[in-house]
């Protein structure tokens, strides 16, 4: 049998309730460890949430799988292309391929679903101060003019660089507000929040990458579970 | 006016346009990036074997505060331990061992080519036997290196599947880059070329400014030649529309004098003027330090310098970590020395092949990027303490240490902008903690610069870390600043002096000065407790003036920042009780030092450096 037909009959599984039956009943040519069965194929079809409907299927076998990389090994080893051991090399590059991107209508629905997860941290523009010296908690608790620190960074950055540079979490600290004073080894901060600029929501090409890894993650979160 | 408008449009269409920023945290001062450029996951052979299941994907996430799990593996070969960063870097690059990609998937994944086979089956069954045996391709001669006989007639089957894991790897970087104009994190795409002939390691980490890299990685087994590697990387990368790469020596302690080309070493090749052109071209930096110790300096080479015993291992080759050879450490695997040598090499060939940056990582083999803290180590395993089946008493070798940071001072956190920073010179490294260091110099730098605006006159008044002192220099005055860590876990430790070092060539003979440009902190420490005495002062800046400067010598000078001292972790686990007391009562295993960042060289005319 072919190899595109042969895989093609091993995903038509996917869209029936039962597994195909063994394609071939000859001796396993490693009997220590069986290659996959087609039941191993549809469970792993089934649990990366495939359909024979779905736009990715004729992409396989068109482009993703083809008879040479599937033939060369297969002649390297000195085996019939009906083998069990080609078979099981076909079953573990499909599921390669299954597991590895589901294309862009199932991601799109991943993105589209889960808008939260792709949006961009808030961008603040800040005023940053430091007193430093014996009175530095009441001279910054007046706002009292600040020491000339060189390296303190002003103007855009995010609440996580400042909470991980400093310490100073400016969170709840409305626009146009100083941060309370926060004491480093470094003096007695106080952060302006001058403007806060929502993260933005991204256009699915440019979060590609990362919906498909934030897919892989569910997906695996998914079958991980009992 | 009409005549001279073409000649204004025609130039001016010649200039390099530089893109604007697309981060909205950009800044045209720069900012300092943390990350690690040395980062190993399952998908390296040793770490696979040593027990660790992190994807790449994983220690991406790792990298941007997730948690992973680590080994010992219990019966459904799950981890029985986590471990997560206090803080996330700003970028990271997996780098994974290139030699190895297909053939831990071909013998982790059922029904393939190779899995049946004898090699594959004591992978999985005897993971310390295979550690030696297959790993130890690796270590064959230049002239023998090959992939493993499972990998099929020329290698095909472990090519093809390797095929597949250089796509996750890449995947996997691209997802972890941050599409926002927040740009809170950079994957960069890498692997690590592992040749270490005879366990001499001559390493280099392989990093790619973008997405657009070659189908597979040049591996030892391909091109076991550097020479032949950086030959490669050019003509599959370099000279390819969109792709650029960089290649950075592993931190060359372990390799017995023969990662450069220094009297006394064992180099296999006497550089050409070509080779040198190449070696520049194509190594902008060098791994300063890492989890395998410490390469700045050796003491007593060329120059007495206290502060160089920090983080030395006592012997020259892996098999030292390995296999537990004893061996003597060779002053020519040590920075300070090649930058002389580079001077050197200079004045035969007219370029400098040893024109390097500085960077530091940690090497982990645990997929755990910037995972430096010294009181929670875990351990990076690799050449590190295995802990496959069991947590063993000790989590780490004591010479070993939780590894360093890659800093680059960039104008946005992109893979791009932190590629271009390395590439000019514009990075530091530490050894662990967050420090911040800059550096500005030249005729025009202010005496005053530490007073205000540091930054802004200082990069309007002179060369950064990396750069080169204009032709008609006369008394070059170098500004340098160093902040502590603020936020971490350990608390605020203060800085205890900022020091310069300038090497130059006087005739034939590399030279040394180290200069203490401020001593201010506080060096007690009770090993006993790990008390110290003080977290001040949190800053140091000082300006110093050559009066000696002389164009006509070739000299470069770079920046080191010590912390007042601070437990190691194996003080830590004295303290903790996990060490018997023999060991902890030894005094060859250091408790206590002093952490660290060094910067890159400024370098004088006459240094050697291509158009």
């Amino acid at each position: 049998m072919p190899m595109r037909a042969l895989l093609l009959v091993a995903l038509a599984a996917c869209g029936t309730s039962e597994p195909a039956p063994p394609s071939h009943a000859s001796a396993v040519v490693r009997p220590a460890t069986p290659p996959p069965t087609d039941e191993a194929l549809l469970r792993a079809a089934l649990a990366a949430g495939w359909h024979l409907t779905d736009p990715a299927i004729p992409r396989l076998l068109e482009g993703k799988v083809s008879d040479e990389d599937l033939n060369d090994p297969a002649m390297r080893l000195a085996l019939a292309m009906s083998t069990d051991a080609v078979r099981a090399h076909l079953v573990q590059r499909a599921e390669r391929v299954l597991g590895a991107d589901p294309g862009d209508a199932v991601l799109m629905a991943h993105h589209a679903a889960h808008p939260e997860r792709f949006r961009g941290r808030a961008v603040l523009e800040v005023e940053h101060r430091v007193w430093m010296g014996p009175d530095a908690e009441d001279r910054a608790h007046s706002l009292a003019p600040a020491d000339d620190v060189p390296g303190i960074p002003q103007g855009a950055t995010t609440a996580e660089a400042l909470e991980q540079r400093y310490g100073i979490d400016v969170r709840q600290v409305p626009s146009g507000d100083w941060s309370p004073p926060h004491r480093t080894a470094l003096g007695v901060h106080r952060v302006r929040v001058i403007s806060r600029a929502a993260g933005k929501q991204p256009p699915f090409r440019d979060v590609r990458a990362q919906v498909l890894a934030d897919w892989r993650r569910e997906r695996a979160s998914l079958t991980a579970e009992p | 006016m009409r005549r001279t408008l073409p000649l204004v449009l025609t130039l001016a269409a010649c200039a390099e346009v530089e893109p604007p920023p697309f981060c909205a945290t950009a800044t045209p001062l720069k900012q300092p990036l943390f990350g690690d450029l040395h980062v190993h996951t399952a998908r390296s052979l040793d770490a696979y074997l040593q027990g660790t299941r992190v994807t790449p994907d994983e220690a991406y996430a790792f990298a941007q505060g997730a948690e992973v799990g680590l080994p010992p593996l219990d019966d459904d070969g799950g981890p029985t331990r986590t471990l997560q960063l206090s803080r996330p870097l700003d970028f990271a690059a997996v780098t994974d061992h290139a030699e190895f990609l297909g053939t831990v998937a071909l013998c982790t994944t059922p029904g393939s080519a190779a899995y049946d086979s004898s090699d594959c089956e004591g992978f999985r069954e005897r993971p310390d036997l295979a550690f030696i045996t297959i790993n130890a391709g690796t270590a064959a001669p230049i002239d023998s290196a090959k992939y493993p006989d499972l990998c099929g007639g020329g290698a095909d089957d472990c090519l093809t599947a390797g095929l597949d894991v250089w796509q996750e790897i890449r995947d996997a970087a691209a997802a972890a880059t941050d599409p926002t104009d927040a740009c809170t994190f950079s994957g960069l795409v890498g692997y690590e070329w592992s040749g270490g002939p005879n366990t001499k390691n001559i390493h280099r980490n392989v990093i790619f400014r973008s997405d657009v890299v070659p189908d597979l990685p040049a591996s030892y087994f391909d091109v076991p030649d550097p020479r032949d590697l950086w030959a490669t990387l050019k003509a599959d990368c370099k000279d390819v529309e969109d792709c650029d790469v960089l290649a950075i020596p592993h931190n060359a302690n372990l390799s017995d004098g023969t990662m450069w080309g220094v009297p006394g070493g064992t180099l296999t090749f006497e550089p050409t003027k070509a080779d040198a052109r190449l070696q520049q071209a194509l190594e902008p930096a060098v791994e300063i330090m890492q989890h395998k110790g410490d390469g700045e300096c050796f003491p007593g080479s060329p120059v007495a310098d206290e502060w160089c015993d920090f983080e030395k291992l006592p012997y020259a080759t892996l098999s030292g970590t390995n296999l537990g050879v004893p061996g003597t450490p060779k002053h020519q695997d040590f920075v300070r020395d090649i930058l002389g040598e580079g001077l050197r090499y200079t004045k035969s060939l007219g370029v400098n092949p040893y024109r390097y940056g500085i960077l530091a990582s940690t090497d982990t083999h645990r997929g755990t990027p910037g995972a430096v803290d010294e009181k929670t180590y875990p351990g990076h395993g690799g050449a590190g303490v295995n802990h496959r089946e069991e947590v063993e008493p000790i989590v780490d070798d004591p010479w070993l240490n939780p590894g360093g940071l890659a800093v680059v001072w960039a104008v946005e956190n992109r893979p791009e902008a932190i590629f271009d920073a390395i590439q000019r010179g514009e990075t530091y490294g530490t050894s662990g903690p967050r420090l911040e260091l800059r550096l500005f110099a030249g005729d025009d730098v202010p005496t005053d610069l530490c007073g205000a605006d540091f930054d802004e006159r200082g990069m309007a008044a002179g060369v950064p870390m990396g750069g080169s002192l204009p032709d008609g220099t006369t008394q070059p005055t170098f500004a340098i600043r160093a902040a502590a860590d603020l936020g971490s876990p350990r608390g605020d430790v203060g800085l205890e002096r900022l020091q310069l070092v300038k090497g130059w060539l006087d005739g034939d003979t590399p030279k040394v000065e180290v200069i203490d440009l401020v001593v201010d902190g506080d060096t007690d420490i009770d090993p006993e407790s790990c008390e110290r005495a003080t977290s001040t002062p949190a800053a140091l800046c000082a300006t110093w003036t050559d009066e000696d400067y002389d164009p006509e010598v070739p000299t470069f000078y770079y920046a080191r920042v010590l912390e007042n001292p601070t437990c190691r972790w194996f003080g830590h686990a004295c303290l903790d009780g996990e060490v018997d007391d023999a060991r902890c009562d030894d005094p060859t295993f250091p408790k206590w030092s002093q952490e660290r960042a060094w910067s890159s060289p400024v370098w004088g005319p006459g240094t050697g450096a291509i158009e």
